[in-house]
């Protein structure tokens, strides 16, 4: 019996071990050896990627993040949600120089669009928060952004039946910070442009770009701009030191707004270092860099050029490639993103008085 | 109480064994091998993504990663899979140990190290690649405005060997390689600050922008190839290792641990078994056992001649066994059940009113010793019964045993026994009449035989003196003393008739009890014999305040003759002590009279007290053998003992008691 006893101890141990190598091993293996299915042949070796919806998102999630990310009891005195700066009818931001924040400020940096942020390796310019999670934080106790605390924000929210009902159903533990930027996060990682024009070129729509972006593309891979905006984001994945090629700052290089990562690690070699912008849809949103300096497109390009890739730039080819760059913005809820086209009633921007 | 105290303790004995039970059961249970195959899992992963990373870094190598995405996703997972080690050792006691967080530490710390790393990696590469990329297209830009002439083949020479040199140094990453390029650098350089005001603008800025790619070419070149290798180098899958190593140990001594337990859980279960087993069989042994016993009580009660009835606390019959049956007419079937008073007589029933009522009161009348009752047969005859009653416990029960026995025939016998006992009685008593009346009538006989003989002795006496005196001159000197001798003989046979019949009336006269003071008897008596001439030299020792309860006129004869007795004989000595007291003797107070006289010799001491029998002769010792007679006989109708003790010449004692205890010692 003690032998018996003895073997089937082994024998369980032997049934696990092969449960193990099935269920979790090889699975594993299987992922090695198939690629993502979006890689084509040709499309491997494409330094831009497309875009995909993500999958397994709770679209009930989806719903009460929504919500959350429009509701001003966010901010303090409640005057202020995440849709203040990042409007989703203006393409995720708010258009200006540099932001207002909280009661008109002003704030340093130029708001970076929130849709596809998700795909951002870093959240932030200086790339201070890993997660949306922990920037959904930064916002929160921001003094120029919410400036509140989780419990006194909970508390709003506690009040809300409606919140209590959806969170309570969603979430065992209910009301929680926690629960609170898991909704908003999922709803932002919802927000991702797909199907755009040079998405279905890459998947194969030989027509879905004509011969001049086609033109473009190229010259923004000659160029090196595919240097640091590669990826389904075209940037957005790294960190890049403003003024590679020449000094980008004059006598203000020492401003706290241009400092960059290095107020996050205060080490001199990250002086001046930002996280490479996405160029998804930098078309419909500028002004650009940092602090906004370049209002226009062919501005940041020539400047970029200049500074980052120490070369010069004929005029035909800043067209040529902003020709490419339109191609970029993909669709959201179906419509496509541009510049006046997100007039959808369903979006109602809280914060413009008009 | 002892079997309460038994029961308790098999009870924690039982409890004790299930507490071991369940303590090793909670011991040989362990949710390691989820947790540990989870942490496993997570570690494997963690690898894995190592891996991935690693590939990635080679292909950034050689030119193959056409974007970071994949490391984004890599590093992004890694971190997940981290937090998600973090959970399950949290959640495991794994986390406590002090070895596992060191090695987790190292294991996040070269993971952060990695990631600095590969941010840094990311943006030096980029840098580089995009001056790789463009350093061909700037030099074919600067060739195109070379001017012909001695000085535009060298600047064409410098710059296709520069650009060579450049790609070969980027492709080889060979150091030797290195001073060609900053050789060939300084000759562009110094050929453009010999030529330089002879280009044209376009041609310098061209010159300068190619030195300024080539150099961030060489320089990022061996930062990213360093950086590279120290990438790869990072001790990742070492500090797994170590970890899931660790976790492996930790999971295999519990593992061993639980077995351990499990073992012993299961040879604890195979003892209680047996143990359970051994136990069962005894029981069944011991139940076969009881069967035997029980039957044999069994057969021994219902053999046994007496009724054994036992009843519970209530009265009420539990057990009649086959005696009992027959003796009070009735078969078990119809008193079990019923209460005992109907085996009992209407007399007794009401002294065990409604069952036992010494229950309540605590008087057990019948308890314990024999009783002789009255039972009650079927057909209401009575009967004697001699009952014993025994209270037992069985378990915590009280039960009464009543062990009865129909004595009809012993009272018969007894009665019996009885009567004849009576009927002896009155025979003596009959005889003892008969017997007093004859001695009464040979004592009025005797004395009256003597009382008669009187007369005509006195005759004989007086006529001889008559005849003395008047033949006295005829009579010579032989006849006169013969007449003397007749007289003489004829007082002494007078005394002896006096003595005879002072005996008889001793015998006869009735007891009077009073107080009698001995000690003033004596000293009557011993005035008297001094008033008679003896006993004045003698030396008399006389115990005060001697009393006791008896005849006075008899006590006074009896001192009378016992310190007469004590005088005549002690005549012959010269120093006489007659003592006169009483001692303690066998816890009676015993009186005696003690001489130094004569004594006699003890051979003959149970002739001293009977009548006219003399130890000495008349010559020697006057006497006429009555006087010891006279005193056994008063001590006799006080119904005491009288004896002598004594010795010739050396005196003699007598003792005389009368069977009470010693007032005082």
């Amino acid at each position: 019996m003690l032998l018996y006893w003895y073997l089937a101890k082994g024998s369980f141990w032997a049934v696990k071990l092969l449960l193990f190598f099935f269920v979790v091993a090889a699975p594993g293996l299987l992922n090695g050896a198939i690629a993502d299915p979006s890689t084509s042949l040709s499309l491997r070796h494409e330094p831009v990627q497309p875009l995909f919806y993500p999958s397994g998102l709770n679209p009930e999630k989806i719903t009460l993040g929504e919500r959350l990310f429009h509701d001003q009891r966010l901010g303090r005195e409640s005057r202020m949600s995440c849709a203040t700066c990042h409007s989703l009818e203006n393409n995720g931001i708010d258009g200006l120089t540099r932001s207002m924040g909280r009661d008109k400020q002003g704030m340093l940096l130029n708001t970076p669009t929130v849709f596809n942020s998700s795909l951002n390796h870093r959240l932030f310019w200086d790339g201070r928060a890993h997660t949306l999670e922990a920037q959904i934080n930064f916002v929160v106790e921001g003094i120029q952004e919410f400036a509140t605390q989780w419990p006194v924000l909970l508390n709003k929210l506690k009040q809300d039946a409606q919140y209590r009902r959806s969170f309570s159903h969603i979430y065992s533990e209910g009301i929680t910070a926690a629960n609170v930027r898991n909704a908003i996060s999922t709803f932002v990682r919802s927000l991702i442009t797909i199907n755009s024009r040079f998405d279905r070129w890459l998947l194969g729509d030989v027509n879905a770009i004509n011969s001049e972006e086609k033109a473009g593309y190229h010259l923004f891979k000659k160029y090196g701009c595919i240097a640091c905006h590669q990826g389904r984001n075209v940037g957005g994945n790294m960190f890049q030191k403003l003024g590679v090629f020449k000094a980008f700052f004059g006598h203000d290089k020492h401003a706290r707004s241009h400092l960059g990562r290095y107020n996050v690690t205060g080490k001199e070699q990250d002086k001046h270092v930002f996280r490479v912008p996405s160029l998804r849809l930098v078309v419909l949103t500028p002004p650009y860099f940092h602090d906004g300096s370049a209002k226009t497109l062919k501005d940041a390009i020539k400047v970029m050029a200049e500074y980052q890739l120490g070369r010069n730039i004929s005029e035909q080819d800043i067209e040529s490639i902003i020709a490419f760059l339109k191609t970029l913005p993909g669709e959201y809820k179906g419509r496509v993103l541009s510049d006046g086209a997100t007039q959808d009633a369903s979006y109602k921007n809280t914060d413009d008085p008009e | 109480m002892n079997y309460q105290e038994r029961g308790l303790r098999r009870w924690l004995l039982w409890l004790a064994v299930v507490a071991v039970l369940s303590v090793l059961y909670t011991h040989s249970q362990t949710d390691m091998p989820e947790q540990h195959s989870r942490i496993t899992d997570n570690l494997h992963q963690l690898r894995q993504l190592d891996i991935t990373l690693n590939q990635d870094f080679l292909k950034i190598r050689y030119g193959l990663l056409h974007h970071y995405d994949s490391l984004v996703d890599s590093m992004r997972e890694i971190i997940v899979v981290q937090s998600r080690l973090d959970v399950d050792l949290q959640m495991s006691e794994l986390g406590q140990l002090n070895e596992i967080r060191l090695h987790r530490q190292s294991v996040r710390e070269v993971f952060e190290r990695k990631e600095r790393l590969l941010e840094k990696l990311k943006s030096q590469t980029s840098i580089l690649r995009n001056s790789l990329i463009f350093l061909p297209v700037a030099t074919a830009q600067v060739l195109e405005k070379v001017p012909a002439g001695e000085g535009g083949r060298l600047l064409r020479e410098y710059l296709t060997s520069l650009e060579r040199h450049s790609l070969i140094y980027y492709i080889t990453s060979d150091a030797r390689q290195r001073p060609r390029v900053t050789a060939k650098l300084q000759q562009l350089l110094a050929l453009k600050s010999r030529l330089q005001t002879r280009w044209d603008r376009q041609l310098n800025e061209g010159v300068d922008n190619l030195v300024g790619h080539v150099r961030i070419v060489m320089k990022q070149k061996t930062m990213v190839d360093s950086m590279l290798h120290a990438l790869i180098d990072l001790p990742t899958v070492k500090q797994l290792n170590l970890l899931s190593r660790a976790n492996q140990n930790y999971y295999q001594e519990r593992a061993s641990l639980a077995n351990g337990y499990q073992l012993a859980l299961y040879l604890v279960s195979v003892l209680l078994l047996v143990y359970v087993g051994y136990i069962l069989l005894k029981l069944s042994r011991s139940v076969t056992e009881l069967e035997v016993v029980k039957s044999e009580l069994k057969s021994i009660i219902d053999n046994t001649v007496d009724a054994i009835i036992t009843t519970d606390e209530k009265g009420l019959i539990a057990h009649f066994n086959n005696a009992a049956e027959s003796i009070f007419g009735r078969t078990a079937t119809d008193v079990i059940g019923h209460s005992v008073t109907m085996l009992m007589s209407a007399k007794y029933r009401q002294q065990h009113p409604g069952g036992l009522g010494y229950l309540a009161t605590g008087e057990a009348n019948l308890m314990g010793e024999n009783a002789i009752l009255e039972g009650r047969r079927k057909d209401g005859s009575f009967f004697p019964l001699e009952l014993a009653v025994n209270e037992l416990r069985v378990t915590d029960q009280r039960m009464f045993t009543a062990i009865a026995r129909d004595i009809t025939a012993r009272v018969k016998t007894e009665q019996k026994l009885a009567d004849y006992r009576d009927s002896l009685e009155e025979q003596v008593k009959k005889r003892t009449t008969e017997l007093e009346l004859s001695n009464r009538e040979l004592e009025s006989y005797s004395y009256s035989i003597a009382h008669d003989l009187r007369a005509p002795l006195r005759a004989i006496a007086g006529y001889s003196t008559i005849l003395q005196e008047d033949a006295g001159d005829k009579l010579d000197a032989e006849d006169m003393s013969n007449f003397d001798r007749i007289v003489a003989a004829t007082h002494r046979m007078e005394g002896l008739i006096a003595d005879i019949l002072e005996l008889g009336r001793v015998s006869q006269t009735k007891v009077r009890l009073v107080d009698v003071d001995l000690t003033a008897l004596a000293q009557h008596t011993i005035e008297q014999l001094c008033t008679a001439g003896a006993g004045k030299d003698i030396d008399w020792q006389i115990q005060e305040n001697l009393t006791v309860l008896g005849d006075e006129k008899l006590f006074g004869l009896l001192i009378e003759n016992l310190l007469g007795n004590a005088v005549k004989y002690s005549s012959k000595k010269t120093q006489v002590c007659i003592e006169f007291g009483a001692v303690c003797m066998d816890g009676n107070e015993t009186f005696f009279v003690k001489d130094n006289g004569a004594g006699f010799d003890m051979q003959y001491a149970d002739k001293l007290f009977a009548p006219f029998q003399r130890l000495h002769a008349s010559a020697e010792f006057e006497g006429s053998g009555v006087g010891l007679a006279t005193v056994q006989r008063i001590v006799d109708r006080h119904y005491g003992r009288v004896w002598a003790e004594g010795a010739v010449d050396k005196g003699a004692a007598f003792y005389f008691t009368f069977e009470l205890p010693c007032p005082l010692p």
